[in-house]
């Protein structure tokens, strides 16, 4: 009877919290953090709460695009209108309607890549941040090698992806503009094999770049979580047989640890993982309301009869559809990251 | 990077260079089978050239610096698990020590010293309080038997 009291009193003193301190995801900074919760309750809710409130914040966007998009279609409809009655003009309206299209999507391309590299940074940024967090609490739990494993992978291709997009496929977006105005403007396919290869070198870098990534963490979660599950398994044996009284001690206060760190972590993990989408979703939904909004004028401008600009205009969609991939690509990058991580050991 | 995205910029660049002397020598309706040789040649050496100079001497350098802060973080996370647990054994002995001494009725101080080893083990004990001769015994007893600590590494004081 003394001896199971006696064991009752050890157990409830075994429940000693670890700190807190050194498991929290990091604060995030500028206009991300308004889109946080203050109070987190259930990480579904926490997503359709930071999704309201980028929503509510698009009214001014949805102004711009619908202003940008009645413009074009009235550019093409006075350059087709003028096209009909000057037949003997065709090239001088096809000219004159790529430079009024150039003109009026120009500025908020230009405006939609920036936003899209400084998306991109800030969710580096944030990641170098966050990373160490995760991988301490990860090794504090044991796992020691799929610790080093993911961190070493996700920082090699986080870099790798935000410097390709920022020195290669930003400076390309660039050149395929400028291709594809020349078309439009002298109606012939200018290096037509040059822009697919442009195209086609921006779409399969980002998804070659998170099929790699993503059978990394595959291969480094089975065969290090295999190895740290096994070493914290054959700890807590080695543990409970050897000494007498003191063995269970040190083998429950390594559960409890085991407990209280997983706990954090996984905290630590859904709160980056908010962070990350509050970081990408305000600049992700603004890029992708014009998107869907010049695909349906260019749909338009193709039914009122020049296909050239719609051409024109699809291409300029294009460029928006690859700023969605790439901002997406690095979100999501660190997302499958950060659930690596939260999987823990075993 | 760099060298990537220098590497590609050449190459477009030599493109629409090629691009505009074909376009330019057939609108002049020239021999262009020579012309569309040359320009082969020189977009043939503009895709060669930059491939031998590529270095890894520096992707070595960012590896070895990622190996490095992965083992700042790694050896962070293993110094906390060391040091909650060594707080957790040091006070679940101490507490199991003060247990059995309250059981022997009496008043002591009991401070248990660990090992540096993971996982600690107890190296060495301090009991500080007046204790009989009789109770010192079996309390000596039960340190060496049940806690693993010898004679000679308990303290009386």
């Amino acid at each position: 009877m003394k001896r199971i009291l006696m064991l009752l009193f050890l157990v409830v003193l075994i429940t000693v919290p670890v700190k807190a301190e050194e498991f929290t995801a990091p604060p995030v900074e500028g206009s991300a953090q308004d889109l946080l919760p203050e109070e987190s309750t259930s990480f579904g809710e926490d997503i359709w709460y930071i999704f309201k409130e980028a929503i509510s914040n698009l009214r001014p966007d949805i102004t711009q695009a619908a202003g940008i998009c009645a413009g074009l279609i009235s550019v093409v409809m006075v350059c087709s209108v003028f096209g009909c009655y000057k037949p003997m003009a065709e090239k001088t309206v096809r000219l004159a309607s790529t430079i009024c299209i150039a003109v009026l999507l120009i500025k908020p391309s230009n405006t939609f890549i920036q936003l899209g590299v400084s998306t991109i940074n800030q969710l580096c940024e944030y990641g170098k941040l966050f990373l160490p967090v995760m991988t301490t609490a990860l090794a504090a739990e044991g796992g020691i090698t799929s610790a080093t494993g993911l961190y070493a992978g996700t920082v090699v291709f986080n870099t790798l992806l935000s410097t390709g997009i920022t020195k290669l496929i930003v400076p390309m977006i660039y050149i395929f503009l400028v291709l594809c105005i020349a078309e439009g403007a002298t109606g012939e396919n200018v290096l037509k094999n040059l822009k697919d290869f442009i195209k086609w070198l921006m779409t399969w870098s980002l998804k070659i770049s998170l099929y790699l990534f993503t059978g990394y963490l595959g291969i480094t979660g089975v065969v290090s979580g295999t190895v740290d599950a096994a070493s914290v398994k054959a700890a807590k044996l080695a543990l409970s047989g050897f000494v007498p009284v003191v063995g269970g001690v040190m083998s429950d206060a390594s559960e409890a640890i085991l407990v209280s760190v997983r706990t954090m972590k996984n905290a630590a993990g859904v709160g980056g993982m908010l962070a990350f989408i509050a970081i990408c979703i305000t600049p992700f939904l603004k890029i992708a309301l014009h998107y869907i909004l010049l695909k349906l004028t260019a749909a338009v401008c193709a039914v009122l009869g020049d296909k050239a600009s719609g051409k024109l205009i699809e291409n300029f969609t294009s460029i928006m559809g690859i700023l969605l991939a790439m901002a997406g690509t690095v979100c999501l990058l660190h997302i499958v990251s950060t659930v690596c991580f939260m999987k823990g050991v075993g | 990077m760099e060298l990537v995205r220098q590497y590609l910029m050449s190459l477009v660049a030599a493109s629409i260079i090629v691009g505009i002397v074909t376009s330019v020598v057939r609108m002049k309706g020239g021999n262009n089978s020579v012309i569309r040789l040359v320009c082969g040649i020189f977009l043939a050496l503009v895709m060669l050239r930059p491939v031998l100079k590529l270095e890894i001497r520096d992707y070595m350098r960012f590896y070895k610096d990622v190996s490095l802060d992965s083992s700042y973080a790694v050896d962070a996370g293993k110094n906390i698990a060391r040091d909650e647990m060594h707080k957790i054994i040091k006070e679940n002995l101490e507490a199991y020590i003060l247990d059995k001494a309250s059981a022997l009725q009496l008043d002591v101080d009991v401070n248990v010293y660990l090992t540096e080893d993971l996982p600690p083990a107890p190296d060495s004990v301090t009991i500080q309080g007046a204790v009989s001769p009789y109770n010192k015994q079996v309390l000596q007893s039960f340190l060496a038997e049940e806690i693993g600590i010898p004679k000679e590494q308990q303290i009386w004081q």
